[in-house]
């Protein structure tokens, strides 16, 4: 899976937790940019992008992870 | 297991007069080194009058430089800070509270600024990339929320720094004997130095202080020293959370922080295990039990439950689950001098919801 096909799965899984069909992402995008976004959803969103790409982050993965883009980035890390 | 406990029952073994509980939270109000303000003193006494059975007084840095995390915060480590708190926790006390007062060292969450010289941690590593009350962004970088400078990477602590740490911490708690204080917390949680040590993502020693073997020698030691200087008859609370200033979505992993092992290490020293947890009774992330059930299924020691718990009822549900004794109300109590009252009378008309940049900056 390229970084521009997990780009998409991680906007798909957005667009599911944050239950906002028309979300468009970019890699510098943070919770600040959504509202809905709040630390109850972040857990959402973790859990929703390990079942959907069959990983698992390490707490200093996600500790490390500063934006959608990092995100994308380890996901594309740990499928390779 | 409580089958019908009532928030408002005593709480014999600790001689506690109510199940509810004032969680340390830090004012930053303070004069001549770390001594509370009157404004700081008015504050405490306004709650304990209210009904609070045990005040944790904010977190009090051990020493006035490196153990500091914030500009203005408390410290407890001298006869002046002695005899400051003396009259204001007798007067807690006649009001009807028990008062304990929270010792903590910063460990990699401050800055030379503060500190006057560089932090120290059990590693090397510097903080995680993320916002919180305490780090704030300022462009791509992460900056301590008073000084707005980067926070420092750590110098690892040497055997001696250990050993002085340790011994700055029983002097605190020896003192806090003087100033007629009922005991003392030691911060162990919100990725503070006693956390730092309890985690493999923040310790990476290789030594005895390290998390091979699973032995959490600091914490271990270190809550012996102090049940040595405060004695038997004190109380002995020990914070624990997963959750770090810097990394609020700590995922739950026994290789990480053994829960079960660390509360098994220190349950000989302590009294009170002071779960603070994300959102109270919900269970850890990646976990299918709430902080204080896993420490409930490993310990009969007492155990406060502290985060975001709103009703009585909701508070009642967790004291007759077993998994808690008594009840923390941090953010209510914060922006509610009378919210103990509110609760005992169900009248919340005066009720004003916690907003940061309201109560964070004046003490009601």
């Amino acid at each position: 899976m390229d970084r521009d096909e997990v780009k998409t799965e991680v906007r798909d899984a957005m667009r599911e937790v944050f239950n906002r069909d028309d979300l468009e992402i970019n890699d510098d995008m943070t919770a600040d940019d959504i509202e809905e976004w709040d630390s109850m959803e972040h857990i959402t969103l973790i859990f929703s992008l390990e079942s959907r790409f069959g990983i698992k982050f390490k707490t200093e993965e996600i500790g490390g992870i500063q934006n959608v883009g990092e995100f994308i980035n380890v996901i594309s890390a740990k499928l390779n | 297991m409580g089958t019908n406990i009532s928030l408002w029952s005593a709480y014999d073994r600790l001689g506690i007069k109510n199940r509810i509980v004032m969680p340390p939270m830090s004012r930053h109000s303070t004069i001549d080194h770390g001594c509370p303000s009157q404004e700081l003193a008015d504050y405490y006494i306004r709650r304990a009058r209210a009904g609070v059975g045990l005040i944790i007084i904010e977190a009090a840095s051990i020493d006035d430089n490196v153990s500091l995390s914030y500009v203005g915060g408390l410290q407890f480590h001298n006869k002046t800070h002695v005899e400051a708190w003396r009259p204001i926790v007798k007067e807690l006390q006649e009001a009807g509270a028990k008062v304990i007062i929270q010792l903590y060292h910063a460990g990699r969450l401050t800055n030379s600024e503060i500190a006057g010289t560089c932090a120290i941690a059990p590693s090397p590593l510097r903080h995680f990339p993320q916002k919180s009350h305490l780090i704030k962004k300022d462009g791509d970088e992460y900056v301590h929320f008073q000084t707005r400078t980067k926070l420092d990477t750590p110098r690892e602590m040497t055997i001696d720094d250990i050993d002085d740490v340790q011994k700055k911490f029983s002097i605190s708690a020896q003192l806090t004997v003087e100033a007629g204080l009922d005991g003392i917390e030691l911060h162990g949680a919100h990725g503070y130095l006693i956390h730092q040590f309890n985690s493999t993502v923040t310790n990476k020693r290789e030594d005895e202080y390290g998390m091979a073997g699973l032995e959490f020698k600091f914490a271990t030691e270190l809550a012996a020293k102090c049940r040595q200087s405060i004695s038997a008859e004190k109380i002995l609370s020990y914070r624990l959370s997963l959750h770090m200033v810097d990394l609020p979505f700590a995922r739950y992993s026994k290789e990480e922080m053994d829960i079960e092992a660390l509360v098994k290490r220190l349950e000989n020293h302590v009294d009170i295990f002071n779960c603070s947890e994300m959102k109270a009774g919900n269970p850890m992330f990646g976990a299918d039990k709430s902080l204080s059930e896993e420490v409930r299924s490993c310990t009969q020691r007492s155990i406060i439950t502290c985060g975001g718990i709103g009703s009585v009822a909701e508070a009642e549900k967790l004291l007759n689950s077993g998994s808690s004794d008594m009840i923390a109300y941090g953010r209510a109590l914060l922006a509610n001098s009378e919210y103990i009252k509110m609760l005992g009378t169900d009248n919340f008309s005066d009720f004003k919801e916690y907003n940061s940049r309201i109560h964070d900056a004046i003490i009601y």
